[in-house]
């Protein structure tokens, strides 16, 4: 039964035909454990108790700080300096009195993470390590739990749903790698407060649709949101190796030198900037294909011209000294440029192979 | 031949660019294009990320031709 105020107060997304009354009771019954009450756990837990989430778990060892207030927007003035996950059970109580709010004021390891993680239904993982992200993740598959994955880089962030319904998980996306730099979280890089806020609500929308059993959640793919240029992407993936279609590759190709046939496509195509490197008085001049000269010993000195076109192809007498281009070009972060082998010589003795 | 580049996170920072298109003289592979970004950029190689072919995660070495699309994906920290 779901009482006459509480019809009242919920009715906006109680009239969703998705949502309904049945979809409300999974609201109050559903529970949730969120890991990380800073950016991306603030905005995820404030919606999720207003939607109607009543047993929720908050996992957080931090203090609050002056520095987390613009991002953190369950926070105050007067909370800095207590703890992250008390303050948070304190400020959403406010929001629905009744609700079930535990804070655990610990920072999630292997030894507690299976006793915390066991009595919830679901995780939502707004922290912002790697370590922590493959134990919710280890711990999660163990239990057989889904948990809601969000994290952001500056500008761009990504959002995901791991493990559900047998569904592929982090370890998929990303196999554990010790041997890499690991990425810096937003105290190192800065992060603007609204963003973290696109994302946890995001994530808080995940969740949504996992406990709502609608919609198609972000399960075997992942999203990636650039906020500056607006642009999304989503890639998909699956279970390890043996699952994914794989076109068949082709043999290793040198993407640095072209053939002569290639190199007529190129002048046919206009495709890319070709650059002759020789100098001016080297014969024969070749006034019928579009080209810039810079003799190579200029090249380093000039490379802010070329900075300009997205492709090139260097060329010389006879495909040596355009390689030597090709090198100066890439040190000077020049990413597509090639050389033709064999040089103008080999394609004037094709030009007259193709005429006769 | 033209394919898509797109950059995202840390990689993204590393290159100066989100996206860009890139000749290619015939059908190459994702193994070479990684390679031959990992030796402009070559910052990549201490970074973990994942190639996408379209869209696709990439878990083995395939093949890459015109109007193909390729992401070089890292994991993202921050929260």
């Amino acid at each position: 039964m779901i009482k006459a105020s509480d019809k009242e107060r919920y009715s906006r997304q109680i009239t969703l035909s998705e949502v309904g009354l049945s979809g409300q009771k999974k609201m109050f019954s559903t529970s949730v454990l969120v890991i990380g009450a800073g950016g991306l756990g603030c905005p995820t837990l404030l919606y999720l108790v207003a939607a109607g989430v009543r047993n929720l778990g908050i996992v957080d060892f931090d203090t609050i700080e002056r520095s987390n207030l613009p991002r953190q927007v369950i926070f105050n003035e007067s909370d800095v300096g207590e703890l992250k996950a008390e303050i948070a059970r304190k400020k959403i109580l406010k929001n629905e009195s009744i609700a079930k709010i535990i804070a655990f004021n610990v920072k999630l390891d292997q030894a507690n993470a299976a006793g915390i993680l066991a009595d919830y239904d679901l995780v939502i993982d707004c922290t912002d390590n790697f370590g922590t992200r493959y134990l919710i993740n280890d711990t999660c598959v163990k239990l057989n739990k889904c948990w809601v994955y969000g994290s952001v880089h500056l500008h761009q962030g990504q959002v995901s749903v791991f493990n559900w319904n047998g569904g592929p998980t982090y370890r998929d996306l990303f196999p554990e790698s010790s041997d890499k730099e690991t990425a810096p979280n937003c105290n190192e890089l800065g992060v603007l407060g609204a963003f973290t806020g696109i994302i946890g609500t995001h994530m808080a929308m995940e969740a949504m649709k996992v406990i709502l059993e609608i919609g198609t959640p972000l399960s075997g793919k992942i999203w990636v949101y650039n906020s500056l240029n607006n642009q999304s992407n989503v890639i998909a993936f699956s279970h390890g190796k043996s699952n994914t279609k794989v076109k068949k590759p082709t043999k290793k190709f040198n993407l640095h030198e072209i053939n002569v046939q290639e190199f007529a496509t190129f002048i046919h195509s206009n495709k890319a900037q070709i650059v002759d490197i020789r100098n001016n008085w080297e014969l024969p001049q070749i006034d019928n294909i579009k080209h810039l000269s810079i003799p190579l010993d200029l090249l380093e000195e000039r490379i802010a011209e070329l900075k300009k076109f997205k492709s090139i192809i260097f060329i010389c007498q006879k495909g040596i000294r355009s390689k030597k281009a090709v090198e100066i070009a890439e040190r000077n972060n020049l990413i597509n440029t090639m050389s033709l082998a064999g040089g103008i010589e080999k394609y004037l003795e094709h030009e007259k192979e193709q005429s006769t | 031949m033209t394919i898509k580049i797109k950059f995202f996170g840390v990689l993204a920072g590393i290159a100066s660019t989100n996206e860009t298109s890139f000749e290619i003289p015939t059908e190459t592979n994702s193994d070479a294009i990684k390679e031959h970004f990992e030796s402009i950029f070559t910052g990549f190689k201490n970074q973990q990320y994942q190639l996408a072919l379209n869209q696709q995660l990439l878990n083995a070495n395939s093949k890459v031709g015109d109007g193909d699309e390729i992401a070089f994906l890292p994991p993202f920290a921050g929260g």
